[in-house]
C-alpha cells in the first residue's frame, strides 16, 4: 500500500499542484512563509554582511510583498490558495508596512 | 522619532494599507480571478473608511491651519492657549487603530490571548501621540 496518493503529472503541472494542495492543504501557506524566509533571512544577512547592520523592517516589508505577489497569482487558479490565507498574506503586508514606515529615526530615511 | 516623523510614518502606514488592498481587490477584478480578497467584505469596508478618513483629515487640517494663523500670541506668553490646533493628529491613531486591529484579527483570529498585545501596542501609539501634542503645546521641540 502506498504511503500516499500520487497527484496525476499528465494533466499539467496546476493541476499537480492543486491535487498536492487538497491532499496537504497546509502547502501553500508554508510555501509563502518559505519564501518570506527566504527573502527576510537572506536579505538581512547579506545585508549585515556588507555594510555591518541589517535593516530588519526593509526586509520584512519586502519579503511580505515578493510572498503577496506570489499569492495574487495563486488566486489565478482555483484551489491553489484560500481566500483565508490571502487575508493573512495581506494582512502581514500592511503590519509589515506598518514596521518599516513607523521605525525611522531621527534624520533616517 | 519626531513627531514628524511620527505623522509621516502613519500617514504612509495608511496610503500604503489602501494600495494594497485596492491591488489586490482590482487584480482579482481585472483577472476575473476565482479567489478574490473582496469575499472578505472587512477589507473592502476598511479601505473605503480609510479614505474617507484621509479626506477628513485634509479637512481638519485645513480648519486647523486656518485658526492658527488667524490667532495670535499675547506679550508675555510662549505658549497657545489652547492645543486645538494640535488635535488633528488624534484622528491618526484611529486609522491606525483600524487598521492594527484587522491585521491583527487576520493573523491571530479573535483569540483573546493574543488581544491584549493588540490592545498594549494601540495604547502605547495613542500615548505616543498625546504626548507629541502635549510636548509642542508646552513650546517643547517638535521635531
Amino acid at each position: 500500500m502506498p504511503l500516499y496518493t500520487p497527484p496525476n503529472l499528465t494533466s499539467g503541472l496546476d493541476d499537480t499542484l492543486v491535487e498536492t494542495i487538497s491532499t496537504v492543504p497546509s502547502f501553500t501557506p508554508l510555501f509563502l512563509l518559505f519564501v518570506f524566509g527566504v527573502v527576510f533571512l537572506g536579505g538581512m544577512v547579506a545585508q549585515k554582511r556588507r555594510i555591518g547592520f541589517s535593516d530588519a523592517p526593509m526586509w520584512a516589508v519586502l519579503g511580505s510583498i515578493s510572498s503577496l505577489t506570489i499569492a495574487i497569482i495563486m488566486t489565478l487558479r482555483e484551489g491553489l490558495i484560500q481566500v483565508e490565507v490571502l487575508g493573512v498574506v495581506v494582512a502581514f503586508t500592511i503590519l509589515s508596512g506598518f514596521w518599516f514606515f513607523t521605525s525611522r529615526g531621527r534624520g533616517e530615511t | 522619532m519626531g513627531e514628524i516623523k511620527f505623522i509621516a510614518g502613519i500617514l504612509l502606514t495608511i496610503v500604503f494599507t489602501i494600495a494594497i488592498i485596492s491591488y489586490v481587490i482590482n487584480f482579482a477584478n481585472d483577472n476575473n480571478a476565482p479567489v478574490s480578497l473582496a469575499s472578505d467584505p472587512e477589507f473592502s469596508s476598511l479601505s473605503s473608511d480609510l479614505k474617507g478618513d484621509v479626506q477628513t483629515f485634509r479637512e481638519q487640517t485645513n480648519s486647523s491651519s486656518q485658526a492658527f494663523s488667524e490667532s495670535s500670541i499675547e506679550a508675555g506668553s510662549d505658549t497657545l492657549q489652547s492645543p486645538g490646533v494640535f488635535l488633528t493628529i488624534i484622528s491618526l491613531p484611529k486609522m491606525i487603530y483600524s487598521i492594527l486591529s484587522l491585521g491583527f484579527s487576520q493573523v491571530f483570529g479573535n483569540d483573546v490571548a493574543f488581544g491584549v498585545v493588540f490592545t498594549a501596542l494601540a495604547t502605547f501609539i495613542s500615548i505616543v501621540a498625546i504626548l507629541y501634542i502635549w510636548k509642542t503645546w508646552k513650546g517643547g521641540n517638535p521635531d
